[in-house]
Order: structure tokens, then sequence, then C-alpha cells
């Protein structure tokens, strides 16, 4: 009898990333009221302080198990919508109106902030230890400048994926193809530390089937260029150069995620556009929005395949896959005890793809298709 | 894999290739021990390291081969 391949894969880890994630952009939280956030299998509570802190505990009240996020922000401090109790970002009930003293162990999980760029992140460690100095967010150079446009923003819930599934993405050469409508030509990985890169340039299906000679293992100078690092287990920058016509639009494209269960995820993503000084800032504004709105249609192309496919452990590939064992190698690290962190996964490893026959199939398929569309047309 | 030795810094990494323009390179010694690393951004390969393992192929102790992953 013939062996067919089957699919194996194990439970979800029932275990968090460690790392520092995204929970929204700092202006979401400036309208006076305490906002909640379901994340890490619970639900937490984000509220400004009046000294402009961004302040992040537990939402649950651990007096009587009130949402917090339900409840008012007093000065410095949250208070509780069932008893006023109050809580400081620090995680210390600082005040009972009711009572003439606080329980001396008052004190809830306060999850460590940092705010980069207007961007929101807490650090998520299941042994509990502070973040390493060297495992940060990087700062986008010349954010403050006025060169780039504001954050244009958007999220969608990823209902029952793990958030393996948008990892495996950096990767997955082919799919650019077959998802979003793009041609990559030149495509490769490296992973190294807690970080890992794609590299990634290439055309659109538009331009391919026009039938115009591709330029094969070139990084520079095509219609996509895209240099794209994930820091840590959850929020990726990609640097990304988009070519219309004469035009070229750098943007810096915000590609994270927060674990709600570990079978769903909150997906958000948002960009930043370097203006383009021939247009006032209003028309640049609506260009960032229009590119985030088309990217964000494409991400609702990953979330159908997601809902709808496999789990896979053992997935089974081509030559012109990406290194798909070794990126989840990569991954593991933020799953594991710091301790348990073997050499193999943070060693630095590169691979790059051959793209030679995709790229000819795949224009020759766009080519046939738009011959067809034309010749029906005329019919 | 095979191992390749930087003919620049002597650093010696795991190499292989199933086509003339794919590679797979992995380090199991610390990236540090590349001199040019530090100037590289993190995506950069080496150039000193990808024309050790040009050489390498060119005087066929690199095998370009397929292998099932």
């Amino acid at each position: 009898m013939t062996e067919v391949r089957m699919i194996e894969a194990s439970a979800v880890s029932e275990r968090f990333a460690r790392g520092w994630h995204l929970l929204g952009l700092t202006r979401e939280y400036d309208d006076g009221v305490p906002h909640s956030v379901e994340a890490f299998g619970t639900k937490l509570v984000i509220w400004k302080a009046a000294s402009g802190e961004l302040n992040v505990l537990d939402a649950y009240c651990r007096h009587m198990g009130g949402d917090l996020s339900q409840g008012s922000i007093q000065g410095e401090n949250v208070a509780c919508p069932f008893h006023s109790w109050r809580w400081g970002g620090d995680g210390k009930c600082k005040e009972i109106p009711y009572a003439r003293r606080i329980p001396p162990r008052a004190r809830t999980r306060a999850w460590q902030t940092l705010v980069v760029d207007g961007q929101l992140f807490v650090w998520h460690d299941p042994e509990g230890n502070p973040p390493p100095e060297d495992v940060t967010i990087p700062a986008i150079e010349g954010f403050d400048s006025g060169e780039w446009t504001d954050w244009v923003w958007d999220r969608t819930l990823v209902p029952s994926s793990h958030c393996r599934e948008v990892i495996d993405n950096m990767v997955d050469m082919a799919h650019f193809y077959y998802i979003h409508k793009g041609l990559p030509t030149y495509f490769k990985n490296v992973f190294e530390g807690h970080v890992c890169t794609q590299y990634f340039s290439g055309t659109t299906h538009e331009l391919a089937a026009t039938g115009e000679p591709i330029e094969i293992g070139v990084a520079e100078d095509q219609p996509t260029v895209s240099d794209a690092t994930y820091w840590g287990p959850s929020y990726l920058v990609d640097k990304l150069w988009t070519k219309y016509g004469d035009m070229t639009f750098e943007t810096i494209l915000i590609t994270c995620h927060y674990p709600i269960t570990n079978n769903s995820f909150m997906l958000n993503y948002g960009m930043i556009m370097k203006k383009n000084p021939d247009f006032d800032d209003a028309t640049n504004d609506m260009i960032a929005t229009k590119m985030l709105a088309s990217i964000g249609s494409g991400f609702m192309e990953d979330v159908k395949i997601w809902k709808n496919k496999a789990r896979i452990d053992n997935p089974l590939l081509c030559e012109e896959d990406g290194p798909v064992y070794q990126l989840r190698r990569w991954y593991e690290q933020f799953y594991v005890d710091v301790a348990d962190i073997a050499p193999e996964m943070v060693q630095r490893f590169e691979f790059e793809i051959d793209t030679t026959k995709a790229v000819d199939f795949w224009q020759k398929e766009l080519v046939e298709k738009a011959a067809a569309k034309k010749a029906a047309a005329e019919a | 894999m095979h191992r390749v030795t930087c003919s620049r810094c002597g650093t010696a990494v795991q190499v292989s290739k199933n086509s003339a323009a794919q590679t797979s390179i992995q380090w199991d010694v610390d990236s540090s021990a590349c001199p040019l690393r530090a100037e590289l951004s993190v995506g950069d390969s080496c150039p000193a390291l990808s024309d050790s393992i040009r050489d390498a192929v060119l005087a066929g102790e690199l095998e370009v081969q397929t292998s099932d992953l």
C-alpha cells in the first residue's frame, strides 16, 4: 500500500509568548475613561492617569471581581464600578473610600508598559521577569520630524487560530502570489536572537500581466521593496516602498498582534507614510488611508485562509517554500523558559529562495489570463 | 549541510544550496565572530562569506543538490 502523508498537530500551547505586545495607539486612551482589552487569557484595563501616564492592570478587581474597565478614572487611579476600590498603576490598592484601612495584601497584577512613537506596549513574561535591556521596540527614525503622516490604524479579530499562523507568513513566499496579488522576485529570511527578518522584492499581478520582462533575484528597484523585521514574537516593522507609475511611496507598516486566548488573537496593523512634498497633508493622509485599506483587505484574505485551514506541525515543503521549520524553531524561544532557550533557536540562520521557476510560471499564467479576458471582452 | 570557512575571517558556518540562486546558511557560532557583522544590517549576508560560498561551489567542495525537507 502506498504511504500517504498525514497532518500532525499537537495541542495548542497553553502558554503565551514572552515579549512586548502592542495593545493600541496612545491616542485611543485620551478620552478620560478606562479602556478594556481582552488579552493573554484575561481582561486588562488601560487608563491614562491625571499625570498623563498610561497604566495597565488586570481588569478584574481583586476585591469582588468587578471589571475596572467599566469604572472611572479618579486622578492617578482607576476606580472599580462595583465598590469604588481605587487602584494605582503600580498594582496597589490606594484607597477604599468607605473603609478605615486598606488590607495589606491588596495588590493586583500591573503590566509593565512601554510607549514608542505613539504606540502602547505591555511586557508579558510567564516567568515574571522584567524585559532584558536589549529586548525592546525600536523607535522610528524621524518619527517626530514632520516628514511622516500620523498613524493610520486598524485591527481585526482572528477568532479561531493560534498566532503562529501569522508568524508563518514571514517565510511563505508563494502565498504572496496566491493571496496578496503580489509576485515575489527576491525573497530572503534571516533569524537571529529575538529578531526575524524578511527581505522581499517583487511586482504585482497587474504589472506582470503586461508581459514586460521581470528581473529575477534583484532586491532593489522593483515595484515593491520590503524590509520587514519582527522585534520579538509579535511586532513586525515593515519598511515598504511601493511604486505607482512614476511615484514611489515610502511607508512604515506595522503588523502586530496580541493573543486573546491560546486560539484567538487580535491583529493590529497601521502605517505612517513619508509625506509627498507635491501634496498637502490632507492628501497625504488620504493616500495613507487608502493604502492601509488595501493592505487591510489583503489581511482579510489571510484571515479567510486561517479560519478554514488545519493547524499543521509537519508541513510538507518544496524547494520554493521558505524555511518554515527553522522559523518555528526561532519562534519557540518565546514559549519556553529563558533557561531552556536552545542555541539553535537563536543562532543566526539565513535562507534565500530561488524564485526563477515561480516567477516564470506566474508571469505566464497572468499573461494567459489577461489574454483570455481580453478575448472574452472582444467576443 | 557543508561547512564553509570564510576566507576573510576564518569563521566556519554550515551551508547548503539546492540551486545556484538558493542558499541556506546555519551559523553554529555567534555571528559576532564575523568582523563585518557589526557594520551590516541584520538581514544582510556578509559579502566576504558569500564570496567564500561561491568559491566553494566553483571548487566543487559545496555541491548544489536537492534535499527533501
